[in-house]
């Protein structure tokens, strides 16, 4: 009788263990996750900010509206990295909101100059930020999907008792962009 | 009264009937063709094209597996589109990563878009994903200039066979010197038009997806979509049928571009 209780308590354990066991790696994962597409997020911005700022000094047609544009960009980069300090997310995603609009006004004004397109290496610069903008909203997805996966995964049963048992987030910010500030602007040089 | 051994093949098919419908659904592009590096779902090019491309791309997947980034994997794929506007519908990420381009994430996948009039195809837009260690190797600037010096460029007008070959060989040319250091990358157009249009070898590559065992027990295969779909039935067979997993778990970020004609 006393084998047969032991044996019981002994499954109920192992059981238990399994799914204690299983569970926290399945929210390690979730959590891993997110943080990677985060970083992905990161290692784009900073890519971005380097190609913005290489058109700046490359397009010698750009002079007269440069200093409003690399004024928006350091805008942009000094809220980026005061926000990332903070690990605040939202102050990031408008940092990136910002750096969008400055990327913006940078096609504007070159539309408005079109000998600025017959410039060596300018069409290469705009095609690495096309590119650029195409990565970004990849990852901008990508981390999306990652935060509403480990959003759900604790919140459901079991996981939910094992989110709080381990001290897990219960829930993660997701990158929300105004509505057209993620798209991707298509380049066109007529050719 | 059925007997154990009808019980336990019927069991046994609608396990597979289950995993046909799980993994049928999680698939939203056609899989790949039987040669995986030339998808000609437009049939757009000439047997001699496919033939080239999948031989060469094979030819540098072997050659890479000696060098420190092993694995790459250079994919050609077109497709019929009803309009321009039609070609949005094609994720060109997702489409890289449900095919596992490239082991390392040393992929490139390129993608043709035609429109039929009649008898004639034209190609009306072009769209590429490296992956993300291939990005450093043909970030968008480059991959623009061998498109518009190969497949938009005039030379080529009037021979897409030539101008999807000469892509192939720039592409192959960056890879081989920039990746694994070779000194040069030799090609001669004048030879390959040769080639083309004396071609005869006794090959075919097909323009429709593979099937999905096809898939499944093919070397491109996801070893999960394997595990996922044979597992219940090794568990009561205990019979591996596994294939090689020689590549596929590629994976990209979406640095690539979208090109109109």
């Amino acid at each position: 009788m006393k084998i047969k209780v032991l044996a019981i308590v002994g499954v109920v354990v192992a059981v238990f263990s399994i799914i204690t066991i299983f569970s926290y790696n399945h929210l390690v994962n979730m959590d891993e996750d997110v943080s990677l597409y985060y970083s992905q997020i990161d290692n784009r911005l900073q890519e971005r900010h380097d190609k913005i700022g290489q058109i700046l000094a490359v397009v010698n047609g750009l002079q007269e509206h440069a200093e409003t544009i690399y004024n928006a960009i350091t805008a942009a980069r000094t809220a980026y990295a005061e926000a990332k300090a903070a690990n605040d997310i939202e102050g990031m995603i408008e940092a990136d909101a910002l750096e969008a609009v400055a990327f913006t006004d940078v096609l504007i004004a070159i539309e408005d100059n079109p000998l600025i397109t017959a410039e060596s290496g300018f069409q290469s610069l705009i095609y690495e930020i096309s590119g650029m903008e195409s990565a970004l909203s990849q990852a901008r997805k990508d981390y999306n999907e990652a935060v509403a996966d480990y959003n759900r995964g604790v919140r459901k049963f079991p996981s939910v008792i094992f989110a709080n048992l381990f001290g897990f987030e219960s829930e993660r910010d997701y990158w929300k962009m105004n509505e057209g500030a993620d798209e991707v602007p298509e380049i066109d040089f007529g050719d | 009264m059925m007997s154990r051994f009808k019980l336990i093949g019927l069991f046994l098919f609608l396990l597979v009937a289950i995993g046909y419908w799980i993994f049928a659904g999680s698939k939203k592009y056609p899989l790949p063709t039987e040669s995986y590096y030339i998808n000609d779902y437009a049939d757009a090019l000439l047997m001699s094209t496919r033939s080239t491309i999948a031989r060469e791309s094979e030819r540098l997947y072997n050659f890479s597996q000696d060098y420190e980034l092993p694995g790459t994997q250079i994919v050609f794929t077109t497709f019929l589109v009803d309009n321009v506007n039609e070609i949005s519908e094609y994720d060109k990420t997702e489409i890289y990563r449900e095919w596992g381009i490239g082991n390392n994430d040393m992929g490139f996948l390129l993608i043709m878009f035609f429109t039929q009039e009649g008898d004639n195809l034209s190609l009306v837009g072009t769209k590429w994903e490296p992956g993300y260690r291939m990005e450093q190797f043909l970030p968008p600037s480059r991959v623009n200039s061998i498109l518009e010096n190969s497949i938009y460029s005039d030379e080529y007008i009037d021979s897409l066979d030539m101008a999807v070959a000469n892509c192939l060989y720039r592409i192959l040319e960056v890879v081989y010197v920039n990746v694994y250091g070779q000194l040069n990358f030799n090609f001669d157009m004048d030879m390959y038009y040769d080639y083309m249009i004396n071609y005869d070898r006794d090959e075919f590559y097909d323009t429709k997806p593979m099937s999905m065992f096809s898939y499944l027990f093919s070397e491109n295969a996801f070893i999960f979509d394997q595990v996922f779909f044979f597992l219940p039935a090794a568990l009561f067979v205990t019979v591996g049928g596994f294939g090689i997993f020689k590549a596929g778990g590629g994976r990209s970020g979406g640095l690539g571009g979208f090109k109109r004609r």
